[in-house]
């Protein structure tokens, strides 16, 4: 495959109602592929909504659950990536996002990174992940990060050292600090994040935020695609609901990556020997003048 | 000293924060199944701003606004309402308060003007809310941002409502945007009042400028500055403890009324539910 065909549902889903929110997704599974579009993404939690809170365990399915089946069912042969409350067999909740492909859920990704701060209570509701694995599909490696996940540089890193060629940011990012000039700060992090993982890693990049309010939140979408080299390929309207489909060149990354040969140099074996060293060095015995070994 | 050594410009971009703000009320009153808002509109400035959000949201036809006087209210504040009726094109209904009040206080003794002015909040909130419950339309409010964190209203007065457009917005950042909003200038820049007694103005009665005090609350709340770090931005020790007080004292207008733990789950406590369940 030489071209991937991105579809993106920028929607705003109905909180809690998981039934009208899959009829949804399944009305927006058929506009897909009638596009002919390879993988449709949809926002964060984009099959229950944003706020959960106390709720949690009402909402979640595990994935396994009938309703995940029947839109891998209708997906067929198209990609779909998804955000759900996934309830673990151990009975932890987590906010994950799945991929279907061929009338299966194919992978389950967790939020490693759970904000809790401010307006955000994630930690009160949900577990945090503890893998970072991208899966394969036809297109190549695709790794996907949930929201706060992409905030923190090292998560978009990991992906790629696992061999992805396409980082997919699912988010439920509300607007924020307005300034005098323009700016909106939970927009400006996002784009900087976002552009920031294609053009230091070298791959394609899909950001696809939801919109709609909840509460006083009201969330900005402003979904977009990034080349490898930082080209904006694909930008959504900010604050409406809408669809679009974006072609991304998978050939752009080898060029992309004999352009700027930074982008071979990911050199894990010396990161893990500093954050080793980082994490161990105090235990270690501290040699001083009077503490020689013998 | 109530002013800062170097003054932040707390300006938003107008055009990013009116259509923000817009897109909610919008979003909010589909998803809730109301098409009509009703609000009060004082003739001053925070319900003029109010006004022309809901009427830039919701169209000039879905939205009332209901002019209240009590007895001791400023003709010339009746006026300035029906000048941002006309200018936005939506209805104002006038519907005076002053009988209720005075029914309300028929032979009662020690009546001061801090009841008589929280009676009449209250009494506006029964019509605004009857209005609501007869037409099927959400009451929106028009408390400012410094007036929540100082607690300059009338609890279940003037702070009740559906919804708040401004409720994040300082007093000075009011002024910025009914500017480009096009609100006539007589009604940005008189002093503001709540109106409750004959010469009464919120500056006055605060004992500081909403110009120092939104300096003041911004670096404190949104900035997260320290206590030194305010005194060596210019402000005084007492200025900054007659605020914090304020803010601390009034943090029971911003919340539930406290209710005693006995089960497992507490409204209030650790119920989590968003009021938007199911929307």
């Amino acid at each position: 495959m030489k071209r991937l065909r991105v579809a993106i549902d920028q929607l705003a889903p109905r909180l809690g109602d998981i039934e009208t929110n899959a009829a949804t997704h399944r009305a927006s599974i058929l506009w897909a592929r009638k596009q002919k579009a390879d993988l449709l993404v949809f926002p964060e939690l984009s099959l229950t909504g944003y706020l959960i809170m106390g709720m949690v365990a009402r909402t979640a399915l595990t994935s396994a659950d009938p309703v995940l089946a029947g839109l891998a069912a209708e997906a067929g042969p198209l990609g779909v990536i998804l955000g759900f409350v996934e309830k673990a067999s151990d009975g932890r909740f987590y906010n994950s996002a799945a991929y279907l492909k061929d009338g299966a859920v194919r992978a389950v990704q967790r939020k490693m990174f759970l904000p809790n701060y401010g307006m955000f209570d994630e930690k009160r509701f949900f577990a945090e992940g503890d893998r970072l694995e991208p899966f394969d599909a036809p297109w190549g490696r695709t790794g996907i990060l949930i929201c706060y996940d992409a905030l923190h540089p090292v998560a978009a890193y990991l992906h790629e050292q696992a061999g992805a060629q396409l980082i997919v940011t699912v988010a439920a990012s509300p607007a924020r600090g307005i300034g005098p000039d323009g700016s909106m700060s939970g927009r400006e992090i996002f784009r900087s994040a976002h552009l920031a993982h294609s053009r230091l890693l070298g791959l394609p990049t899909v950001f696809v935020n939801r919109v709609g309010t909840e509460e006083g939140l009201t969330f900005w979408g402003g979904s977009q695609v990034i080349d490898p080299l930082g080209q904006s390929l694909c930008e959504m309207p900010e604050y409406e609901s809408c669809r679009e489909i974006c072609e991304i060149d998978l050939e752009a990354t080898a060029r992309a990556r004999t352009r700027f040969p930074h982008l071979k140099e990911g050199r894990p074996d010396f990161i893990l020997q500093e954050l080793w060293r980082l994490r161990m060095g105090p235990r270690l015995p501290v040699i001083t003048p009077g503490n020689q070994p013998s | 000293m109530n002013s800062p050594r170097v003054r932040i410009d707390l300006s938003l971009d107008p055009f990013v924060a009116v259509g923000l703000i817009i897109d909610f009320l919008a979003g909010h009153f589909a998803k809730k199944g109301f098409a009509d808002a009703v609000l009060g509109v004082s003739g001053g400035v925070d319900s003029a701003v109010g006004a022309v959000l809901a009427v830039e949201a919701l169209g000039a036809s879905h939205v009332k606004g209901l002019a209240m006087p009590a007895g001791s209210s400023d003709p010339a504040s009746l006026r300035d309402a029906e000048t941002v009726a006309s200018a936005f094109g939506f209805e104002l209904l006038l519907r005076p308060v002053g009988p209720v009040v005075d029914a309300f206080f028929d032979g009662s003794a020690n009546v001061d003007r801090m009841r008589i002015g929280n009676a009449a909040a209250r009494a506006r909130m029964m019509r605004l809310f009857d209005y609501s419950y007869e037409h099927h339309a959400l009451v929106i409010g028009t408390s400012n941002k410094t007036e929540l964190l100082l607690g300059y209203g009338t609890w279940y007065g003037d702070l009740a409502c559906s919804i708040n457009p401004i409720g994040d917005l300082y007093k000075t950042q009011i002024w910025q945007l009914a500017d480009f909003l096009g609100v006539p200038a007589t009604v940005i820049h008189k002093a503001p009042s709540a109106d409750l007694w004959p010469g009464q103005t919120d500056e006055g009665e605060l004992g500081f400028a909403y110009e120092d005090v939104d300096q003041l609350l911004y670096l404190m709340i949104d900035g997260e500055y320290s206590f030194e770090a305010l005194v060596d931005h210019g402000f005084s020790p007492e200025f900054i403890r007659k605020v914090v007080g304020r803010i601390t004292s009034s943090q029971f207008k911003r919340s539930l009324p406290t209710i005693a733990k006995v089960s497992a789950k507490t409204v209030g406590i650790d119920f989590h539910l968003s009021r938007d369940w199911g929307t």
